[in-house]
């Protein structure tokens, strides 16, 4: 054998067991609390330090860290000069599959740099942006304290939300230690509720003309304080996702808004991340559930898209359907509800982004696929892939303050989060969803370069500029509402003296460009739409080549060295 | 030699004193504020508001104490300059202040004001009071803006090229110019304007020159940001000197902080660059419950509507109580109207501007002598608006002076001037040539919607009088800032009388780097924005006597009063009064309407042996007229001699235990 590469084969040797030892093998069938996910953030990060860092952005209200984890390869160009995709997860602290989404796309794209290729090609192309739990402090208090399936969404800070002077006096009780917070329900002379006589574990709305004999108490717990109202003050409330600054309303009209824009230190963090990082183009916005890849606006009174942007939107939704089944493509407030102050609108209206709001999770229970889910399918998922840990049966318990009631039904983890064996199918889907995404971000490059010498050091430069992503470099709303700088063309080594831009072909018809000094600005560059230039140069005295220079806040900096003649 | 030299430093401190009755600098307003404090420890705590971004201290000074003998004491906050620049605002809180002392000490105030608390913040804004003492006009603060999209922020400001102390104008002569000089005054220039035969020869720009080297001139200068219009009531977006977002800026945020941490505030009055008091914002006097709205998918589903098909908001409240939906809150037409996005609450409501128009009539007739002038009305993020939009208190705002308002003749208009119209008959009118109409109205800057055809239209049709049309017209050019040609030669005019002759410098020739021949000039920085400190000093005094006349209608709210009666054997009446002795409502009706102000809260507590017969445990009250009282009745069960605890509670008051024994009422 060569001694000249014996070395290296043992080198190699070792270095494979050395990332066969260290690899890290996450579970996707299981939830991470705010411990294990940072072990989990720092051992990938430690592992691949060469195209990753983990950050702590700020702190959450009671404290904890905002991990932030950013994915790019520094060797193939600065930061600021890539074009970014940001993913925010569980800014509703009850919505906690968001973090495992994020969680499984950091370990997929971190643990298959060196393997795959199309992955390695997104790295080194673009950033990636992630912030698996934004709201740390409700995903801890979701997975380990008592809650009902919606409670825990808030911030963790303390909101007098009935007006009485006292805070957070008034939550929800465990009352017969079982572990779970479950509906209190009362047999009555005259109610509005039934046992069905198939199931008495279902109880349904009397039908016109029928007496019924239980009504719904609401969640498990007592009044507290005394004021003939039932947890109505428990921890919170502050919705995180209507405290963002565009289209804010106060909390008389917006429930949870919170005194003014980014009001703890949870959105502080964020906020000013988003702002100091402006090479961010396409922004996801993580929540569960029902299905569904949300765009904007969130509120009605938000302006409508123009229409090539919301022809980005579409192709992306679109796809998005087909990527992940059973999922919709809908419009926020048109489908939905209006969202006053809401994460998405901010990022799209003041910071040019492309964004959406993705509800993770579809429960899969319609078995007859007749398009509807009745109660006896809810019961049969629960019975039998559930094994009926979904759904506690009905049993007495003497209550202080209503005497005989009955306590039962659907537990925290039941409705809105997957179970494990539904989770990691999830992950990947919605993954596979985020690099079509990052597949059709950017890609910009000069093209059809010709070089003229017309004078003493003076030439002519035809080019053309295509960007061969189908998502723009700049969206169009953001350069109408001048939100982002324009995309630019600079001279580097000469003179700029005049610039065209050709408007038609066969004729060929030109249009001078503004200049500002050395540069010029030339809006956007839609997908696939090429753009051709003239400039005039006057070169530095007797040089042999110059640069020209495509930067653009959001579609990435291209330098292409011209040689002249 | 020696002797002459130091008479003439004397002779020169002399005259800088003598000249120095002006507005005192940043450092003067800060020792003033603090000489006060030292001065006057039994009457006044200093207090502080928060730090400015540049780390300027933002004081108040509080007047009068807390008195806690279980009544609720309106209290007052008089602030100044969220402009910054606007040092008359400033100048204004000191003297009052100093005036509330001396009155106060002397025993000359028309009441006893020990029960109330006032708040004096004499500036709001100190990081942009010092551009008034710089040579440049300039109403941002410095927080970076890239104004012109090039990726560089802040690179390009003006210079004083002429060394004149003063930042003016350019003017160039320039063929693709679009300016041109006045006939009259050649001080003036003015847009040519091609329809009669004008061709412009100038272009203008600020002094100074093309530092990044991009072609433009001063095209980003450092800053900024309005502070007073970064508030979030009526926030405009999209425009950089707004901020990005309402309450970007940390001076924002830490005055909404204090105002929330002292609730007692129950009035407002600012000093600012818009008047209030004079040019109200509009207010709305539709009913909402008729208007028609489309239900969104997904609520839709929840409530079982049909999302194609219109509720009127009449509908949906009964509709969405039934449901349960927004349990224990306040569900009025205009919430309803809000959570479907019909319309944001931008007006104020009538019963609000009735209170209003008592001020404004009051602030007229103390200030009767002055002329009739130029007043706008606060526009979208002020921090007026949000006083009594989003904090929920009735609150004013005084820009103290402004020019004159000039007659419509001195604007150029003469046919279509409310004197003119008033007189004039239907028939009169018809007979006015279209040009002529449309020319004016143009000057008036209608929109273009409105033209004379139409108008002419519907004076044929009697829809329209002439005096009508007048009145339209009046109200318009009010809220317009106009800045035609005639109005320039005339404001000139006053300008002089105010300022003096230098209010304006005259061009001069200049060679600049780039633009060649050049001349220098203009008005002088802040002529016409800042008024002569001698017209804010004849101020002071109708000022303090209005805001005396607003505190004789503070008085309080009694929590005392509870009455038991006794209905039979062992069943009691307990009634609980809320009294609003003041002569305003102690909600406003806007805040009625969506409780921006958190309601009073009152909560009956049994003892062990009572029960509560009827009545809800605890009740919300949001709504007390002046000299009215709001009752809360439960009826009980229980043994004579039991107890019972009343527990009240409002976040502008705080807490209250009242324990009850039942018993015969004597």
């Amino acid at each position: 054998m060569n001694r000249k590469v014996l070395p290296y084969i043992i080198l190699l040797f070792f270095s494979f067991t050395l990332i066969f030892s260290q690899k890290v093998t996450l579970r996707y069938d299981k939830y991470y609390d705010y411990e294990a996910l940072g072990k989990a953030l720092n051992k990938l990060c430690k592992l691949h330090p060469d195209i990753s860092k983990l950050e702590v952005i700020g702190k959450s209200s009671q404290g904890r860290n905002l991990y932030l984890v950013k994915i790019f390869n520094p060797k193939t160009g600065n930061e600021f000069d890539k074009t970014a995709l940001y993913i925010e997860g569980n800014i509703h602290g009850n919505e906690i599959q968001a973090t495992e989404v994020a969680l499984y796309t950091i370990d997929y794209l971190l643990t298959n740099y060196h393997k795959n290729k199309e992955i390695k090609n997104l790295i080194d192309k673009y950033v990636f942006y992630i912030l698996p739990s934004f709201n740390i402090d409700g995903r801890e208090n979701f997975m380990h304290n008592l809650n009902t399936r919606n409670s825990s969404r808030s911030a963790m800070v303390k909101i007098d939300d009935d007006g009485d002077g006292r805070v957070d006096e008034d939550g929800y009780e465990d009352l017969d230690g079982d572990g779970e917070i479950l509906t209190m329900i009362k047999k009555v002379k005259y109610g509005n509720y039934v046992k069905d006589k198939k199931d008495p574990r279902i109880l349904r709305r009397v039908k016109p003309g029928e007496i019924g004999n239980y009504i719904i108490l609401g969640s498990e717990g007592i009044d507290n304080d005394g004021d003939g109202e039932v947890n109505e003050d428990p921890i919170g409330y502050l919705d995180m996702n209507r405290n963002f600054g565009y289209n804010w309303k106060p909390s008389y009209i917006q429930m949870g808004a919170g005194k003014y824009p980014f009001c703890t230190s949870e959105l502080r963090a964020v906020g000013n991340f988003l702002m100091s990082h402006p090479n961010i183009l396409v922004f996801e916005d993580l929540h569960n559930y029902g299905g569904m890849l949300l765009r904007g606006p969130d509120a009605k009174t938000s302006p409508p898209f123009s229409p090539i942007d919301k022809k980005v939107y579409d192709f992306l939704g679109k796809e998005g359907m087909k990527i992940i089944p059973g999922y919709k493509y809908l419009v926020s407030y048109r489908d939905l509800y209006n969202v006053y102050g809401g994460s998405t609108d901010f990022a799209c209206y003041l910071l040019g982004e492309y964004s959406f709001t993705v509800e993770l999770y579809t429960l899969q229970r319609d078995f007859n696929k007749d398009g509807k889910v009745t109660d006896d399918e809810r019961m049969k998922w629960n019975d039998e892939l559930l094994m009926k840990t979904y759904f506690r049966p009905w049993k007495k318990f003497k209550h202080p303050q209503f005497g005989d009631i009955e306590l039962g039904g659907w537990v925290k983890m039941s409705t809105r989060i997957p179970p494990g064996f539904r989770l990691e199918q999830m992950c990947h889907r919605v993954f596979s969803f985020f690099m079509y995404t990052a597949n059709n971000l950017p890609k910009v490059n000069f093209d059809q370069v010709k070089v003229n010498k017309i004078g003493n050091d003076v030439y002519t430069i035809d080019f053309t500029l295509i960007n061969r992503g189908r998502i723009p470099t700049l969206s169009e709303e953001s350069i109408n509402k001048k939100v982002c700088r324009e995309d630019m063309l600079k001279i580097d080594g000469g003179k700029l003296i005049l610039s065209e831009e050709r408007l038609e072909r066969f004729p060929d018809i030109y249009e001078k460009v503004k200049i500002e000094g050395n540069r010029f600005k030339i809006g956007n560059l839609l997908g696939m739409k090429p753009k051709h230039f003239r400039v005039i140069v006057k070169a530095n005295k007797g040089s042999k080549s110059l640069n020209l220079i495509y930067s653009s806040e959001k579609g990435g900096k291209v330098v292409k060295k011209i040689d002249l003649l | 030699m020696k002797k002459f030299l130091f008479l003439l430093f004397i002779l020169l401190i002399f005259f800088s004193f003598t000249l120095s009755i002006d507005y005192p600098d940043l450092n003067g307003v800060y020792s003033k504020v603090k000489e006060i404090a030292k001065e006057n420890p039994n009457l006044i705590k200093l207090d502080q508001i928060g730090k400015s971004k540049a780390g300027n201290p933002i004081y108040v000074l509080v007047f009068g104490k807390d008195v806690k003998d279980g009544n609720f004491y309106p209290s007052i906050f008089i602030g100044a300059n969220f402009e910054g620049y606007r040092v008359d605002g400033t100048y204004m809180v000191l003297n009052l202040i100093e005036d509330f002392i001396k009155n106060s000490k002397s025993g000359k105030l028309s009441k006893p004001l020990l029960n109330h608390k006032i708040y004096f913040a004499p500036l709001l804004n100190p990081d942009v009071y010092g551009n008034y003492f710089s040579d440049y006009q300039k109403f941002t603060n410095n927080s970076p803006v890239d104004d012109d999209l090039d990726g560089a922020v802040d690179e390009d400001g003006p210079e004083d090229l002429n060394k004149d102390g003063y930042i003016t104008l350019m003017r160039v002569k320039d063929e693709d110019g679009k300016w041109i000089v006045d006939k009259n005054d050649p001080r003036i220039m003015k847009k040519a304007d091609p329809k009669k035969g004008e061709k412009g020869a100038y272009k203008i720009y600020t002094e100074g020159i093309d530092n990044d080297g991009d072609g433009l001139i001063n095209e980003d200068a450092k800053g900024g940001v309005l502070l007073y219009r970064n508030f979030p009531q009526g926030f405009k977006y999209f425009n950089r000197e707004n901020g990005l977002y309402p309450t970007s800026q940390i001076e924002a945020r830490e005055f909404i902080d204090y105002f929330l941490k002292h609730r007692d505030i129950s009035f407002v009055y600012l000093f600012g660059s818009e008047n209030s008091i004079l040019a109200n914002v509009p207010f709305n006097k539709e009913n909402l419950a008729n208007e028609m709205v489309k239900v969104p998918k997904g609520f839709a589903k929840y409530l079982g509507l049909d999302p194609n098909r219109e509720y009127t908001i009449k509908e949906l409240i009964k509709i969405i109580k039934e449901s349960g939906f927004g349990r224990g809150r306040n569900i009025t037409p205009e919430r309803i109207a809000q959570f479907f996005g019909v319309s944001t609450p931008t007006n104020i409501t009538k019963v609000d501007k009735d209170f209003y128009d008592g001020l404004k009539k009051e602030y007229e007739k103390i200030f009767k002598g002055e002329n009739k002038r130029e007043v706008y009305f606060p526009k979208g993020g002020s921090p007026y608006l949000w006083c009594y939009f989003q904090y929920g208190v009735y609150s004013l705002e005084d820009d103290i002076w402004s020019l004159p308002e000039l007659s419509g003749k001195e604007k150029g208009i003469e046919v279509l001037s409310e004197n003119n119209l008033k007189k004039m008959k239907s028939e009169d009118f018809l007979k006015l040539s279209d040009e002529k109409i449309n020319g004016e109205l143009k000057k008036l800057g209608v929109p273009p919607m409105v033209n004379a055809k139409k108008l002419k239209m519907m004076v044929k049709s009697g829809k329209l009088t002439p005096d009508k049309i007048g009145k339209m017209v009046e109200k318009f050019s009010k809220n317009k800032k106009n800045s035609g040609f005639k109005v320039l030669e005339n404001k000139y005019k006053e300008y002089e009388k105010y300022y003096g002759k230098d209010f304006f410098i005259d061009w001069k020739p200049f060679k600049h780097p780039t633009l060649g021949n050049v001349e220098i000039g203009g008005l002088k920085p802040y002529v016409g924005v800042v008024p002569p400190v001698a017209e804010v000093q004849k101020k002071v005094p109708g000022t303090f006597k209005f805001i005396e006349y607003i505190l004789n209608k503070f008085k309080n709210v009694e929590f005392k009063d509870v009455k038991v009666k006794k209905l039979a054997e062992c069943v009691y009446e307990i009634t609980f009064y809320v009294k609003n002795n003041n002569d305003f409502p102690i909600f406003t009706d806007f805040s009625s309407k969506f409780d921006v102000l958190k309601p009073i809260t009152v909560q009956i507590m049994p003892s062990k042996n009572v029960k509560l017969l009827s009545g809800k445990p605890l009740y919300r009250i949001n709504k007390i007229f002046p000299h009215n009282e709001s009752k809360v009745k439960w009826v009980v069960s229980g043994k004579a001699g039991s107890k019972v605890t009343l527990r009240f509670y409002w976040n502008r008051f705080g807490k209250m235990l009242k324990n009850i024994v039942l018993k015969e009422e004597k």
